[in-house]
């Protein structure tokens, strides 16, 4: 199967901090959950920014399917580090946001969703009223319910404690198996790149490349036991040595 | 209560000092007097009221409108910002005797001087609600595609209508003030008509009978506003009050 989205050999440089990205290549395939972990201030933030279409990489292609995305918005659906959902706005209508930008929203399919992850009370509460780790479900349903065939999360649950965090990374998967869309994960969490993804691949610090592509071979659906399992626990050594070799200090 | 606590006291010192009704009625006479002369200034109140609220529903629209144009043509603020901080730099008072002078005693010139007051607050409130988005919930909507417009009307406006209605209790408080200054410049009817006339005879009286009911009238209009922003704005547990 092609690859749903990829890019070539993408640079990006800034006048104020010079080279931030040099020569980015990546793929995501079809339904296929892709990680890509680095530390912060690597760049992370300005790969998704330049596939979103705020910014115009100054050098190197991205295609979705088949099609030229440079510079063009739209192509992609959307979860921040923060829910950012709209506090004027009920669950219910700010899940059907992201549709509501191309698309007559489908209330009904966001009902349903609302339902499946046990928020069918508060389909009509404000954002206000529900709790952090709540409010970015809503965030994920949004974005998954978003016309778009590809997901970006950015480093969407580095805001949550750790028990909450774990609860939302199993929550995921188990959404996320039912509605597989192709997934851009941004995280600088190994075990929960780990625990997530198909594949990830690691970045070294600025200016960011690409210093290794990992598969990760565990069937689906996974549980909480894989993270005790030592072929898990090898991988986290593996990569946490591959970033250190690649010149990551301490920051992971 | 404290207001009570306060007119006691206003009576008191009336009958203890025994000061002329000219100079201080006490509290009881004025409210003797209101009910007494209650069908000579009854006209008024409605005539002001017209005044007021028209003036405010005119002032605040046209307040909305200059925002909006402002903040959607960035280039148009540079150069219209400044008139508009002129506008409430020229004195009413000088002001409106020359708004007599172009469109003669009816009701436009009045009008034009309450909106003149009355659009300013409207203005500079949904400015800032238009430009204060959460930077969060703009990086939000730009990675999903929205376009300015969707921007616009899904984020900038929803987030500018608590200041907006801010915006428009400052303005109700000015639009009844606004109403009687426009009436002193001739007018048959209206508080401030009955307000001249009765300081220029001496009817102290009544002086305060009209600043009680331009007090009541501007409260009135206050709470009528908090009652609509209570409707309207029910996502914000702390703000909107």
């Amino acid at each position: 199967m092609g690859a749903k989205i990829s890019l070539e050999k993408i640079t990006k440089a800034f006048i104020e901090t010079g080279s931030v990205l040099e020569e980015i290549s990546l793929y995501v395939k079809e339904g296929e959950f892709v990680s890509i972990i680095g530390p912060s201030g690597s760049g992370k933030s300005t790969i998704f920014q330049c596939i979103g279409g705020l910014l115009l990489p100054d050098n190197g292609e991205m295609f979705l399917g088949e099609r030229k995305i440079n510079g063009g918005t739209g192509n992609i659906a959307y979860m921040p580090q923060q829910p950012s959902l709209l506090p004027w706005r009920t669950v219910l209508d700010n899940v059907l946001l992201g549709q509501e930008l191309f698309q007559k929203p489908d209330k009904q399919e966001a009902q349903d969703w609302l339902k499946k992850i046990n928020l069918s009370d508060y389909e009509n509460a404000f954002p206000h009223q529900l709790s952090g780790g709540m409010n970015q479900r809503v965030a994920f349903i949004r974005a998954l319910l978003s016309p778009q065939s590809v997901l970006l999360l950015d480093e969407p649950f580095s805001a949550l404690d750790e028990f909450t965090r774990f609860d939302m990374q199993k929550w995921l998967l188990s959404v996320w198996e039912e509605k597989r869309k192709s997934v851009l994960f941004i995280t600088h969490n190994i075990e929960e790149a780990i625990f997530l993804s198909d594949r990830i691949y690691l970045l070294s610090p600025r200016p960011a490349k690409i210093v290794q592509e990992i598969s990760i071979p565990f069937k689906r659906p996974r549980t909480d036991l894989l993270l005790l399992e030592n072929e898990f626990l090898q991988l986290k050594r593996d990569i946490y040595s591959a970033l250190k070799a690649g010149g990551l200090h301490e920051s992971v | 209560m404290v207001l009570l606590l306060f007119f006691l006291l206003w009576e008191r010192v009336t009958h203890v000092k025994e000061i002329p009704p000219w100079l201080l009625p006490a509290p009881s006479v004025i409210f003797k007097e209101a009910i007494a002369s209650y069908p000579l200034f009854f006209p008024d109140i409605g005539a002001t009221l017209k005044l007021a609220i028209t003036g405010l529903l005119l002032g605040s629209t046209i307040g909305f409108l200059i925002a909006m144009m402002l903040h959607l043509m960035p280039s148009m603020r540079n150069a219209f910002y400044p008139l508009l901080i002129l506008s409430q730099n020229v004195p009413i008072i000088v002001l409106a005797p020359l708004l007599v002078i172009w469109f003669g005693f009816g009701f436009l010139p009045k009008l034009i001087i309450i909106i003149l007051v009355c659009f300013f607050p409207v203005t500079i409130a949904s400015l800032d609600g238009f430009s204060n988005v959460p930077g969060e919930l703009k990086h939000y909507m730009r990675m999903s595609g929205a376009t300015a417009m969707q921007m616009f009307t899904k984020v900038e406006l929803p987030n500018a209508l608590p200041p907006l209605l801010s915006g428009v209790k400052i303005a109700a408080t000015y639009s009844v003030m606004g109403a009687v200054i426009s009436e002193w410049l001739g007018a048959e009817k209206g508080i401030g008509v009955f307000m001249t006339l009765s300081s220029s005879a001496f009817r102290t009286d009544r002086v305060f009978i009209a600043i009680f009911i331009i007090v009541f009238f501007s409260m009135i209009l206050y709470s009528l506003i908090v009652v609509i922003e209570k409707k309207l704005i029910k996502w914000n547990a702390k703000g909107g009050e």
